[in-house]
């Protein structure tokens, strides 16, 4: 959302699609400002609030969650306004609190998937920024920052290590879950039946609390199920011009995988769950994003610069020098996955894939003007693939000739995934386990 | 029969040839005109061809339905609404800007130069009506206040652009510059289907 924000401010009508965020201007804007601001944006609805084009809107497990867990009209839009607005004369820094209508408002602005919150953290930025910010706050071991960088560290502190405004849509740590990583991480765990690549920090080995309290309704055949959609575009892709001889395409086969993905998503959201933690998980990774995503004054003051365009991977792996900390080595690939798979999920989950012909435009390239769908998925190919290890693309090639190699263009059976872990319910702090009968 | 004079002889044939020299010009004005006919019809013939060629390289008929190109549309328009616009020096630009809705009446702002027409839906995907318009027409349609989201059609009838109205609260936005209020009801050439 920040990043969305960032181009708000420099296109307030979203009219310039060249236009470059501004992202001094958002990092300049005081905290308050910037947390009433997600409150509006929540408000707004995200990606409930998009006609379904004459379906009927699944997104967020019930499309009124965005609606019932809003602040107020009278409250939202009077006392607590955010006043992040469009000046007349254009930005300035710092800020003015402007009038309303608050930037994006009345817009149809969406925010992201939480498949970009995982990808994004995969890279280890939220570890290296917290280090930095330790380092601001607590001594000099870095070089004394600008005015501009304590701006930044003291909204990236009060925004993402602090508990939020009492009441505010992103305040989900509570006495009953207290740490912000284990929330995203349980989120994680749960959507995805994934876990980052790296540990909790300060978590002794083996503890995984997030898994723990999920039970047995983890996703944990995503991974196998998207990897195999990867693959069925991947072979659609290459046989596109294939004018004669056997075509192994299936899309029916793509549009249901798409459609057993979206309802596996589907589920986890029902009533509305994690819809919140979704939100705070992709705020806080696009606030992170953001700031590596350009030269901006904490690049610069941590010397991590690439140029004008250079990219992410490269400033977050310089910071990480800085505090000793290295990101993940796909770095490259995950930011720029966590941009392109976003959209597609969103897609997946809104069922906008999940008939033949839908699922067509997946992997339909040859003789298409403008194929934004197959070329977005194209690159996804190409960076799951180097980020994963996964191989994507040689089964298309064995696919297209079942008959040399004895095997099917597609399984007889849905990829099952790993086993889910037998649940161990956590014993009850209170009270003593309910005598057993004998 | 009386011989006629020298000079009444002379005079005639110079009234014939006068006769004779004004078919001749009427002969060579109508193979004129009968040729600039053909030639311009060549040349029509030979432009119709041209286009025909160029249509058929440039502007190959897609091999995805009416239906596809809208999900292509609507996954382009999901990425631009999420602040996407394209990577590595690529823009696609499915939203249509600044598009108000203001006491039922509907302003947009100058639409693309291939815009043909718009097609006005319901929030249940029921379609209100489709307009005529031009490529930069800036369009103002009243009498819509169920409109939850325009599609703008070329003039190959394939989707290019959407759009979702902003509401507009009394006295808050202030109306887009590039669009200018008229008091007709549809601009002009506009026709309701």
């Amino acid at each position: 959302m920040f990043r969305m924000l960032a181009r708000l401010i420099a296109d307030p009508d979203l009219t310039h699609p060249a236009a470059v965020p501004d992202a001094s201007t958002l990092f300049a804007t005081h905290p308050i400002q910037l947390s009433r601001w997600l409150e509006e944006a929540w408000a707004g609805g995200g990606i409930a609030n998009w006609p379904a084009f004459g379906t009927q809107n699944v997104a967020l497990g019930d499309p009124a969650a965005a609606a019932r867990l809003r602040l107020p009209n009278g409250l939202r839009d009077d006392g607590l306004r955010s006043g992040v607005t469009s000046p007349v004369g254009g930005p300035v820094i710092p800020p003015v609190f402007g009038p309303p209508p608050a930037l994006g408002d009345g817009l149809m602005l969406a925010w992201d998937h939480l498949i970009y919150a995982f990808l994004l953290e995969s890279t280890g930025i939220v570890e290296i920024f917290a280090e930095v910010l330790r380092r601001y706050v607590v001594g000099e071991t870095l070089d004394a920052p600008s005015v501009d960088t304590l701006v930044w560290a003291r909204a990236s502190e009060e925004l993402f290590f602090r508990d939020p405004p009492l009441f505010h849509i992103g305040g989900l740590t509570s006495q009953l879950r207290p740490n912000a990583r284990t929330i995203r991480r349980n989120a994680y765990w749960r959507m995805f039946g994934s876990d980052l690549p790296h540990p909790l920090p300060g978590a002794t080995a083996g503890e995984q609390p997030w898994k723990r309290d999920a039970g047995a309704v983890a996703n944990t055949r995503f991974l196998e199920l998207w990897t195999e959609l990867l693959r069925q575009v991947w072979m659609g892709i290459e046989n596109d011009r294939n004018q004669v001889g056997a075509n192994p395409t299936d899309p029916s086969y793509v549009a249901y995988l798409c459609q057993t993905l979206g309802e596996m998503l589907r589920l986890r959201r029902r009533g509305g769950m994690l819809a919140r933690e979704e939100f705070s998980a992709v705020t806080a990774l696009s606030w992170f994003h953001l700031t590596v995503e350009s030269d901006t004054a904490v690049v610069r003051d941590l010397r991590a610069t690439a140029g004008g365009t250079g990219n992410p991977a490269d400033r977050l792996a310089a910071i990480g020098q800085r505090v000793g900390i290295s990101p993940a080595r796909h770095a490259r690939e995950l930011f720029e996955l966590a941009d392109l798979v976003s959209p597609v999920l969103w897609f997946i989950e809104l069922n906008q894939f999940s008939t033949p012909a839908q699922a067509e435009t997946l992997f339909r390239i040859f003789g298409v003007l403008n194929p934004v769908v197959a070329r977005t998925m194209i690159r996804i190919v190409d960076l799951w693939q180097s980020a994963t290890g996964e191989r994507i693309k040689d089964i298309g090639i064995r696919g297209a000739q079942p008959a040399a190699t004895g095997r099917a263009a597609q399984p007889t059976r849905l990829p099952a995934g790993p086993a889910p872990a037998p649940v161990q319910a956590a014993p009850s702090p209170n009270g003593s386990s309910p005598a057993v009968r004998t | 029969m009386a011989e006629k004079s020298p000079g009444e002889q002379s005079a005639a044939a110079s009234a014939v040839n006068e006769r004779l020299l004004q078919l001749l010009e009427q002969v060579v004005a109508n193979q004129a005109v009968q040729a600039t006919a053909n030639l311009q019809d060549e040349f029509a013939e030979r432009l119709r061809a041209a286009v025909q060629y160029r249509d058929s390289r440039d502007h190959a008929v897609s091999p995805l339905g009416y239906d596809q190109l809208q999900t292509g549309l609507r996954f382009v328009a999901l990425s631009n609404g999420l602040g996407r616009f394209g990577s590595h020096g690529e823009r696609d630009v499915a939203l249509l800007p600044a598009l108000q809705l203001d006491g039922g009446t509907l302003t947009f702002a100058p639409l693309p130069p291939d815009a043909a027409s718009v097609i006005l839906f319901r929030a249940d995907g029921e379609q209100l009506g489709e307009i005529e318009v031009g490529g930069g027409d800036a369009p103002v349609i009243p009498d819509v206040p169920d409109a939850a989201w325009v599609q703008v059609n070329d003039v190959r009838g394939n989707p290019i652009r959407l759009g979702f109205p902003r509401r507009v609260p009394a006295g808050v936005y202030a109306r887009s510059a590039g669009a200018t209020r008229r008091s007709d009801a549809r601009p002009t050439g506009a026709r309701a289907t």
